[in-house]
């Protein structure tokens, strides 16, 4: 479903006093920043500093408490999320919101955000869903909610529930069906297939597993025919030259056994590294996307066998620095792309960093 | 600003574990393995693996306690001492399926690294 475009967004409390697209996408910003000062996640405050300020997003203090559900459900009058479907008209939440407004505390928010699981539209039950998740007393019950909105058939919605999935229920079963599904539809005479290839200490890490925030983000939208399958490449993350000149050979290997032609492969940090090194070694790649590579004289692509290479980086990024690479590859056929950001290694495989510097833009289709 | 200050900070405990030998600022960086910072974890990770042999000491009191033991086995990993094969091993089979992948992926690289 295609919002309007929204040149003014409503802020808070008024969003919640209309209906308009304008005024539902602003409810679901404004209950999607407020998650970030429950978990007091300072990072995050900052990045969004000025949108929380456009939005007059009501802050509470980050005290760790959770809400009891009685003590906004017995109130509230509403019937238990377990009980049959409830759908709340949109002027109790205009009053909920201007309650709110006037005395931010944990309970005015809870208040809110347990209504708003019963809003009319699936955008802002799932919102309310992903922020509720560190204050309500019984997480467990918005699993189901963004289950569900996962079957929406409006993108964004579907989008926002899957990413609240990834990262609150990454087992959830819903996932899993909704990659095998997508994996099934796109796979077959594709050109490519895409790899996503972790760096240097995250082989534990979620974001590139399957069901992992940008593993989901790029195979809901950016590349759809993106490896989803439990078997995903994965290497040591180990740091020195042995292990990623190991990668690449395995790299090679897990390419043929899975009969893979010429991959288009996104790497971040020395997973790029292991993916140039493996060109070098013979693997025919399609386009390569290096996010926060390390530039080291010994990994260069092959550029016989690869398709276009293009680097995605931070401005002085620490980890780099700390790995002693420089940061700018000095190769013309390396296409660059800086972005505004400092220091931030993280920031390349962060989808709201996609999302708000438009880097499918620059990557090749 | 604040990425900025806890990366320096890391690069500090570094230089006074290092070259002062002041082991409470080395046991700081092992610590801060487990940052929920990506960034910063893959910094205290580098300094370490940087720092070569000087680091199993503070690396094997993590192992002893079992502090980010996946992490730490990594760095152990990325350090390469064939002399570190027997300890590795014994977490191979560890119940914690993070921890043996970890163990298994250092053996592999110690011991291929070691048959060169």
């Amino acid at each position: 479903m295609p919002y309007k475009r929204v040149s003014k967004p409503i802020p808070f409390p008024r969003a919640f006093g209309a209906t308009s697209d304008a005024a539902i996408l602003s409810q679901a910003a404004i209950l999607l920043l407020m998650e970030p000062g429950l978990r007091r996640n300072r990072v995050m405050l900052s990045e969004y500093q000025s949108a929380r300020r456009t939005l007059r997003v009501p802050t509470i203090s980050a005290t760790g408490r959770r809400v009891k559900v009685e003590e906004v459900e017995s109130p509230l009058r509403l019937r238990p999320l377990s009980s049959a479907k409830e759908v709340i008209p949109a002027r109790r939440f205009r009053r909920l919101a201007s309650d709110f407004a006037k005395k931010p505390n944990h309970l005015a928010a809870a208040s809110l955000m347990e209504a708003c699981l019963r809003h009319p539209h699936p955008l802002v039950r799932a919102a309310a869903a992903l922020a509720y998740f560190g204050l309500t007393s019984e997480p467990s019950r918005l699993i189901g909610i963004l289950e569900e909105c996962t079957q929406s058939d409006d993108d964004l919605v579907r989008h926002v529930a899957a990413t609240g999935l990834a990262r609150l229920a990454p087992e959830s079963p819903r996932l899993s069906e909704l990659s095998r599904k997508t994996t099934q539809a796109t796979m077959g005479p594709s050109a490519h297939t895409s790899l996503l290839v972790h760096g240097t200490w995250a082989a534990n890490e979620q974001w590139w597993k399957p069901g992992g925030n940008f593993h989901s983000y790029l195979l809901n939208g950016i590349r759809p025919d993106l490896y989803a399958n439990a078997d995903a490449f994965s290497w040591s993350g180990i740091y020195s030259e042995a292990a990623r000149a190991i990668a690449a050979t395995e790299l090679q290997g897990w390419r043929g056994g899975h009969t893979i032609q010429n991959p288009y492969l996104l790497t971040h940090s020395h997973g790029g590294s292991v993916a140039m090194l493996a060109t070098q070694n013979g693997l025919n790649t399609g386009p390569l996307v290096l996010l926060s590579c390390p530039v080291h004289s010994i990994y260069m692509p092959d550029f016989t066998r690869t398709g276009r290479v293009v680097s995605v980086r931070v401005k002085l990024d620490l980890v780099i620095l700390a790995d002693g690479g420089g940061q700018k590859f000095s190769d013309p056929r390396i296409r660059e792309k800086i972005l505004p950001i400092w220091f931030d290694h993280s920031a390349t495989h962060d989808p709201a960093v996609w999302q708000r510097y438009n880097i499918r833009s620059v990557i090749p289709p | 600003m604040r990425l900025l200050l806890g990366a320096l900070r890391l690069f500090v405990y570094r230089a006074l574990w290092y070259w002062l030998g002041i082991k409470s600022a080395g046991r700081a960086l092992v610590r801060a393995l487990g940052s929920p910072d990506e960034n910063i974890r893959s910094i205290a990770g580098i300094l370490l693996a940087k720092s070569r042999k000087r680091a199993e000491a503070l690396l094997q009191e993590a192992v002893n306690r079992r502090e980010n033991l996946p992490i730490v086995l990594t760095v152990l990993g990325s350090i390469g001492d064939p002399a570190l094969i027997p300890q590795l091993r014994q977490f191979t089979n560890d119940q914690n399926p993070e921890v043996a992948k970890a163990a298994q992926e250092a053996l592999k690289v110690i011991e291929s690294s070691a048959k060169l």
